[in-house]
């Protein structure tokens, strides 16, 4: 567990330290958001069917955009070598490095994407649901990710590849997750939608380290 | 006998068979074996892009050759990882030092990593292992603001953490100053006291007594 929270603070410490990293992804996702109400200008009753999606969507695209940052820097300076041939199990630094992710850049979309939900017209009940989706569903974007980012870390312009690979896995989470907020504005439950999101976070964060490290395997060698 | 200097626990016979690994279509080494035993140097020499890393790499474990087998003791590497790596340091062509951290920090990191490897008899102190490098007025210097030198010395004092039998090298004399080269061959010089294995390539001549040194030219 020592290595676990060790691995945590270091990429936390860096973080903050290297503040692009923290600051890129989150002004990106409000920058799309308002973007796309200024280029919008649709009814306010429209735009609030629209909201969830909208800014699910770019929760989506800004994890996409920091996803990269995950292993590129350990790669390129020869940490990822060491954490390798260090006789700690490779998952659990994994799994550290997949929460530190998400507390980087998942965290920050959770506490503002409510915000932004407001601004796009939702009421204070459904904003509270979008928080639940967001909370539940962006640490199943940095786990997916992780596996897509340790398998594309290795090619020097994984980039695209990278957006090929982790986007169409990332697309159950959108569809869930924003029909949830849709639901519950439309006066449905939303147990069910949320326990699948649940789901596919347990799933999501118990199988992606080990993927991710076996493609790490591959990609450092 | 100081307890530093007292002979490791767990030492074997490392050796190369049959070696070969290419990349883009030619062959960086072809069917290359060599044996080393404990309480040896070998030294890779060769031209830029002869392939000495690659081969180093290839001892680690971390890339695997596309032919040929490196075995310790009675088993091939690949069928006993992590026992394997638990005897092993190695400081590559990248350091895997973090900018962003100071030396103190870089090294702690490392400390954690490193616990699943043979432990030290005695406690290990992060100041005195940053003292034995030269390093112990820079502590809280963040590694970015270190000389090229200063940071072979950290990625160096990595070896120092653990009891391992086997260091890997790749280049461990670069940017060192006459100093950090005479400290780097008194640390290879007690490796080898101690029945350990030292791999390195070097562009330099070292100063190893010849009874104890093996080298290998790939080019």
């Amino acid at each position: 567990m020592n290595v676990f929270t060790t691995i945590l603070k270091r990429d936390l410490v860096l973080a903050v330290r290297y503040r692009a990293e923290l600051l890129n992804p989150m002004l990106f996702f409000i920058l799309v958001i308002i973007l796309f109400q200024l280029g919008m200008r649709a009814k306010p009753d429209v735009l609030v069917t629209l909201a969830p999606a909208i800014v699910w969507i770019a929760a989506l695209l800004s994890a996409l955009l920091s996803l990269d940052h995950m292993f590129r820097s350990d790669m390129e300076d020869g940490a990822l070598e060491q954490m390798i041939i260090s006789t700690q199990p490779t998952s659990l630094l994994v799994l550290a490095k997949i929460i530190a992710h998400w507390v980087i850049t998942g965290l920050a979309v959770t506490l503002v994407g409510p915000l932004l939900g407001l601004m796009l017209g939702l009421s204070f009940d459904a904003t509270k649901v979008l928080f639940l989706t967001l909370l539940v569903g962006t640490p199943i974007l940095s786990a997916i990710g992780s596996i897509g980012v340790a398998l594309t870390v290795g090619l020097r312009r994984g980039g695209v590849i990278l957006s090929l690979l982790v986007l169409p896995l990332f697309v159950p989470v959108l569809i869930f997750a924003s029909q949830t907020v849709n639901t519950y504005i439309g006066g449905y439950p939303i147990a069910a939608s949320i326990s699948i999101l649940m789901a596919l976070l347990i799933l999501s964060l118990s199988l992606a380290p080990w993927a991710a490290s076996a493609a790490l395997r591959m990609s450092v060698s | 006998m100081d307890q530093a200097r007292l002979p490791y626990t767990d030492t074997n016979i490392l050796s190369a068979q049959k070696l070969s690994s290419e990349k883009q279509d030619r062959w960086l080494f072809k069917d290359i074996s060599f044996t080393i035993e404990p309480g040896h140097i070998f030294h890779i020499k060769g031209t830029n892009g002869s392939g000495k890393t690659t081969l180093l790499r290839v001892l680690c474990g971390l890339t695997i050759a596309d032919s040929g087998e490196v075995v310790w003791g009675d088993k091939p590497i690949g069928r006993q990882h992590d026992q394997y790596h638990t005897q092993l340091s190695y400081v590559g062509h990248t350091d895997g030092i973090k900018q962003d951290l100071t030396v103190e920090e870089n090294l702690r990191v490392a400390a954690v990593l490193a616990q699943g490897k043979q432990q030290k008899s005695t406690l290990v102190n992060l100041t005195e292992i940053l003292k034995q490098v030269g390093l112990n007025n820079k502590k809280y210097t963040f590694a970015h603001a270190l000389s090229a030198g200063q940071r072979r010395r950290l990625a160096l004092a990595r070896c120092l953490l653990n009891d391992t039998s086997i260091w890997i090298l790749d280049e461990p004399l670069t940017a060192l100053d006459a100093q950090g080269v005479q400290l780097v061959e008194e640390m290879i010089k007690q490796h080898i006291e101690r029945k350990g294995i030292a791999i390195i390539t070097s562009h330099q001549a070292l100063n190893i007594d010849d009874e104890y040194y093996k080298a290998l030219d790939l080019s």
